[in-house]
């Protein structure tokens, strides 16, 4: 299916098919309904009208069957309907009354029509404020409700405007995840980040509360932080989408973090179904990882046969940041869940997995991104994966690219692949000039002089720039993080007036002032401009991953400083790269031998056997700032003297030790 | 007796200034003062508003002082170093380097020492901070210190005789427990260090 077309479930037509190959070929968005999405209230008698959606175009009523009566009732009672959606939505304040935008908005035709090229130029919606209107009503009718306070109906003049006052329309893809019902028990979906997966979710959840009566369901993920975040979110998305439902927490809905603790029986996923099977709860222990656990549960229950004597505990269970989980969480979740088992996760954040594609295999593949320019993607995937460097990191083979959203070529020789984005006009085309990445060298300059400068740069481009458009993450020794944190939370306030939160300090975003972070609080995150502030370049996986997702949080664009001076090669390769992709919109990279491919493979298979570890261990260099040569070796000694054991103070002894031995 | 003098804008006097109501804002306050002194920032004369001194000997002290109000803290750290260059130690944590600092605020500002339930404590202790033994003892340590807060005030607008002389010194920052000593003149910066120095002659209420 495309993420271009969307045809509401159980619609049959050759005419809907002629629509599907249109909106592909012309990469236009298109939408058919018989009735609007979102309230399977909303019903009507005569089935053979259709109305056909699609941005900067009139909503226009399709007759085909031919019945002039029924035909003009079903317009009349649809817009009736809209009109209250609009109403309920809070849309109709600024929108008005359907009679002011039933003359300018809304055509019909009382027969399929044979040239689609002409149709679409028939129906065409030139003012800028109507053409605004109109995606406002097909929000409306596709369920993909936006803050009508935040989006305004004002066109907006600035980018920055543009970016602020976005309209959240869903594509083929995303609506089809909401409201197609027929998809099996399990159901995942995979995309990079800024695909838009947690907001599906959401909405996934208020379709299942509302018209699930009596159903339980859970949302969970590994990180406890996002887990409150979204216990947070999810009554004000509720408020917001009018559910008129109360939310029956621990009874009917829980949203917990994957493990839990022994205190509180609905704390987490996993403490609550120790709990309803009566099962032996482990709380973590450094040698005792969630695989374990999980595993433990799993044979608990099938051994005693709990599913069979105490039921299936959940009806629903959806499961965000599906990466951060081993298998056999998804193997114990689906064990326990009588309905459906939503997965969504990020492809790329799996990517150091040896068996990516066996392992993703969505149901739906997000490949669009809607926050990012999809250069800046291709730069950032590029810098995680080493692409522009002489070794890369990690290779994929072209239908791994496929699903990370790719289209791929070879040349003549099959030396090189070519990769590209498809372009997205996420901001109409007016973001297409703006050159997304700036990478700046800081070898002359202090962070504090750098950060003024790139600031300043913003705020000359865009004027109207406020603080919370503004992002500052930091990567690197944690010497060099959190001084410069500090420095710049000096700095700051005293050159532009604003106040500084440091995230890694206040574990939030704070409204109203500059945030400043680490790598670890920016998830789920994002902003106009991110300013992402390096050292030295890294090769240790977890570093480059950081990197890549730090550069995506960016709408606008993300400046990357970095000294070259300790990055001389890097520094080129990552220039030159960029500017590849800026003036070409490709990539092209050499394909490593076979022979370095399947090194890498090997490397990552390797380290892969005990993730939890490995990142442990490397955690230890970055800390201690061990020279990425020496890490190999060190990791070897270290694990074959103390084994799999998280003691950090042993393991900082040993690798100390060993490091001081092997640089003599 | 070591010293050292630190003088302080219009925006670090609003933050170190704010009220101290509680044993969390003496010690992020200590823990702002111990990254200021790190930074040691060259401040234009024209915009200096206050002063940050700090005095290690028996008595380890940290004194913060607006023309009109001063306040003093315990100072809980070891120093070493000259101005320029200063290094703060304890005892489980070594070196306090900007990420000690940067993780002891963060378990400050998350209210883990309010959690009920120690289950709750621990989970949330290593959430904000990847747990060890160290950083826990070092927390520990902070939230049992006894923080010597004395303020002192010149305080013309809310004057009220003896109940609330024109100079005075506060002792204490919770309503329950806080003692107000009136003093007949304005205070210097250098009475208020001599006042509870141990090593100076003392002063005599009566």
């Amino acid at each position: 299916m495309s993420s271009y077309f969307f045809l509401q479930p159980g619609l049959n037509n050759v005419f809907f098919e002629e629509v599907k190959n249109y909106s592909e070929v012309h990469k236009k968005q298109i939408y058919i309904i018989n009735q609007p999405l979102g309230d399977s209230k909303y019903k009507y008698e005569y089935q053979k009208a259709f109305v056909i959606l699609c941005p900067k175009q009139k909503i226009t009523f399709i007759d085909l069957g031919n019945s002039k009566d029924e035909f003009e009732e079903f317009k009349l009672d649809f817009l009736e309907d809209l009109g209250s959606i609009s109403d309920k939505y809070q849309y109709k304040d600024q929108i008005g009354r359907p009679r002011k935008w039933i003359k300018d908005l809304i055509y019909s035709v009382d027969k399929a029509p044979k040239d689609l090229d002409r149709f679409f130029k028939q129906t065409i919606i030139n003012n800028s404020e109507d053409q605004k209107l109109a995606e406002l009503l097909i929000t409306l009718l596709t369920g993909s409700i936006n803050d009508i306070k935040r989006v305004g109906v004002k066109v907006p003049n600035t980018l920055l405007e543009k970016v602020k006052q976005r309209i959240l329309l869903f594509d083929g893809d995303q609506t089809r995840f909401i409201y197609d019902h027929e998809q099996g028990n399990k159901v995942t979906i995979q995309g990079l980040s800024g695909t838009g997966k947690t907001e599906l979710l959401l909405h996934k959840l208020k379709d299942i509360y509302l018209n699930h009566d009596e159903s339980k369901t859970i949302f969970t993920c590994h990180n406890k932080i996002l887990a409150q975040e979204m216990r947070r979110r999810i009554p004000e998305f509720f408020n917001f989408m009018k559910v008129e439902e109360q939310i029956l927490w621990n009874e009917r809905l829980w949203c917990v973090h994957a493990w839990g603790s022994n205190n509180n029986k609905d704390s987490g996923t996993y403490r609550k179904i120790c709990d309803y099977y009566n099962l032996n709860f482990y709380t973590y222990s450094p040698s005792r990882s969630f695989n374990d656990v999980c595993t433990f549960a799993i044979e608990e229950i099938k051994e005693m046969n709990k599913v069979n004597t105490h039921g299936k505990l959940f009806d629903y269970v959806l499961l965000d940041e599906s990466q951060d989980f081993p298998e056999s969480f998804f193997e114990l979740c689906e064990l326990v869940t009588q309905e459906v088992l939503y997965i969504a996760g990020d492809v790329f954040q799996s990517i150091f997995d040896v068996d990516f594609v066996s392992k993703v295999e969505p149901n739906f593949l997000l490949s669009k991104c809607y926050r990012t320019d999809p250069k800046t993607l291709m730069f950032s995937h590029a810098v995680g994966m080493g692409l522009f460097e002489e070794s890369p990191l990690r290779w994929l083979d072209d239908e791994e690219w496929k699903l990370c959203g790719y289209q791929v070529s070879h040349n003549e020789t099959n030396t090189k692949c070519i990769l590209r984005r498809e372009p997205l006009r996420r901001f109409d085309d007016q973001s297409e000039g703006i050159e997304s990445i700036s990478i700046f060298n800081t070898d002359n300059t202090t962070v504090e002089e750098s950060v003024n400068i790139t600031i300043n740069k913003i705020i000359d481009e865009f004027p109207d720039t406020e603080v919370d458009d503004i992002a500052i993450i930091l990567i690197g020794s944690n010497q060099f993080v959190f001084s410069s944190s500090d420095k710049l939370e000096y700095s700051i306030p005293r050159k532009f007036g604003w106040t500084v939160n440091k995230a890694h300090e206040n574990k939030e975003n704070i409204p109203g002032q500059l945030f400043i972070s680490n790598k670890n609080n920016v998830k789920g995150l994002e902003f106009s401009f991110v300013i992402c502030i390096a050292d030295r370049i890294r090769s240790g996986y977890n570093y480059r991953n950081a990197l890549y997702m730090m550069l995506t949080r960016s709408f606008l664009k993300s400046f990357f400083l970095v000294p070259k001076s300790s990055n001389e090669a890097v520094f080129e390769q990552f220039s030159d790269g960029w500017n590849e992709i800026y003036n070409t919109g490709k990539m092209e990279v050499t394909i490593p031998s076979v022979n370095y491919q399947e090194q890498i493979k090997t490397k990552i298979r390797q380290i892969g056997k005990n993730q939890s570890y490995n990142e442990f261990i490397e955690s230890i260099f970055e800390e201690l700032e061990i020279p990425e040569m020496w890490r190999e070796p060190l990791f070897e000694s270290t694990k074959s003297i103390i084994g799999h054991n998280f003691d950090r103070e042993n393991a900082i002894e040993i690798i100390n030790f060993n490091f001081s031995r092997m640089e003599k | 007796m070591k010293s050292y003098t630190f003088f302080l804008d219009n925006i670090s006097v609003n933050e170190f200034f704010k009220p101290i109501r509680s044993r969390s804002h003496a010690i992020e306050r200590t823990l702002r003062a111990l990254k200021l002194m790190g930074l040691n920032p060259k401040i234009p004369k024209t915009s200096i508003k206050g002063e940050l001194r700090l005095y290690i000997d028996k008595m380890n002290r940290i004194f913060f002082y607006t023309e009109n109000k001063y306040f003093t803290l315990n100072f809980p750290f070891s120093v070493q170093g000259t101005i320029n260059e200063m290094k703060f130690y304890s005892d489980y944590l070594g070196v306090i380097d900007n990420k000690k600092s940067s993780d002891l605020l963060a378990l400050i500002n998350s209210g883990v020492q309010n959690e009920e339930c120690i289950d709750a404590f621990y989970d949330k202790f290593c959430d904000v901070v990847e747990y060890n033994v160290e950083i826990w003892n070092e927390f520990r340590r902070l939230i049992q210190l006894e923080d010597g807060y004395i303020r002192y005030d010149h305080d013309p607008i809310n004057e009220d005789n003896d109940i609330h002389p024109l100079n005075h010194l506060d002792i204490f920052y919770s309503q329950s427990s806080t003692i107000k000593i009136g003093l007949k003149n304005k205070f210097s910066k250098d009475e208020l260090i001599d006042s509870v120095n141990i090593k100076t002659n003392c002063k005599y209420l009566y």
